[in-house]
């Protein structure tokens, strides 16, 4: 919309960055909790009742690869506030098994069963069905570079948490 | 984050030979249409939580210790509004799970006022104190050095067009579960 920026449109542009600026915090929120929403949803029609949305894209993410407990924090996917918790409860459900590590025995890794596998494959088979569903719209050709601009944006909040004085400096 | 650590595994029965389990295709199989799309499920989600930690870390800086992030962002959208219960969760932003316990802990350290309606007497408003508009402006004043540091990057107009992309997104997502919702829960 505002590709040829004249100087009049100067405030123009300001507000507008302003406003992208504010819809997209927003915009990643409700992204979030949509694709929750899809995957419970997705769960409800497997008719899976004893593993939830966050705890099923935990085990997704697992994939057929082993991790400690601390390495799925770090990698920070879908975990929810309570990581040990959804372990836990997808343990105690037979969706993955715990081996203590034979070189470091306060290390736990954690892999799928056969019954979490089955449920990544089904999982794997709604990707594929959602990512087929968008092949045909624009979104998908244009999707590779919006995620170019929203990883500018999380590097950029990733130095506010880390330093940067001149935008913590406080008036007052 | 929680660093409890996991209780052993039950021992598991060794019956002769250890059945290997079944591979799972690697995630570096995907197509590239489908490594875009699961990375930009995952930016959602980092984002949304980056920027948490964002507010947070501003919070700390402040010495803010009796509001948290998401609470924060509560007060900064009710702002100069009154608004019942019903009303803030239908705008649905950063409402967290929980939140009447939000608002009652934000009315506890007197960063908001609940005020029965007199009309309705099961209808409670409320608004910001002094000390939650004070919260406020924190918060704008970090917005405004974010927002010159984005229009600093050139930022802006990307963000607007990915933006799009994603809105469309959104609204196939919203019509893959065939209703919408306004605030989705988790």
């Amino acid at each position: 919309m505002s590709a040829q920026m004249t100087a009049r449109a100067f405030q123009a542009k300001e507000e507008s960055v302003h406003e992208s600026y504010l819809e997209t915090i927003r915009l990643t929120e409700r992204l979030h909790r949509q694709f929750l929403e899809v995957v419970k949803n997705e769960l409800e029609k497997l008719g899976i009742e004893d593993l939830n949305n966050v705890q099923s894209l935990i085990l997704f993410n697992i994939g057929k690869n082993e991790y400690t407990v601390g390495e799925l924090t770090a990698r920070g996917y879908y975990l929810g506030s309570n990581v040990s918790y959804n372990v836990r409860k997808m343990v105690e459900h037979g969706y993955l098994e715990q081996e203590r590590s034979t070189h470091d025995r306060r290390s736990v890794h954690v892999r799928l069963t056969a019954k979490g596998i089955a449920v990544w494959e089904k999982l794997d088979a709604m990707f594929d069905r959602q990512v087929s569903a968008l092949a045909a719209s624009e979104t998908a050709e244009e999707l590779e570079s919006a995620n170019g601009a929203y990883k500018r944006l999380e590097r950029f909040w990733m130095q506010l948490t880390e330093f940067a004085p001149e935008l913590v400096r406080h008036a007052g | 984050m929680n660093r409890t650590p996991l209780r052993p595994a039950a021992p598991r029965p060794r019956s002769g030979s250890a059945e290997p389990l079944r591979p799972v295709p690697a995630s570096a199989r995907h197509s590239p249409a489908k490594g875009t799309y699961l990375e930009a499920i995952h930016l959602a989600e980092r984002l949304h939580r980056q920027f948490l930690e964002v507010v947070q870390a501003e919070l700390n800086r402040a010495g803010i210790g009796d509001v948290n992030n998401v609470q924060a962002l509560i007060l900064f959208n009710i702002r100069e509004d009154e608004l019942t219960v019903g009303e803030l969760t239908n705008r649905g932003y950063y409402l967290g799970s929980n939140v009447s316990y939000n608002l009652r802990k934000m009315a506890e350290h007197g960063y908001l006022v609940q005020e029965r309606s007199p009309h309705d007497r099961r209808s409670v408003r409320v608004r910001l104190s002094d000390k939650g508009l004070a919260l406020c402006r924190l918060l704008d004043a970090m917005f405004e050095r974010q927002l010159d540091a984005v229009s600093g990057m050139q930022l802006g107009a990307e963000l607007k067009s990915a933006s799009n992309v994603f809105r469309l997104l959104e609204r196939f997502w919203i019509s893959q579960i065939g209703y919408s919702r306004a605030a989705p829960r988790d």
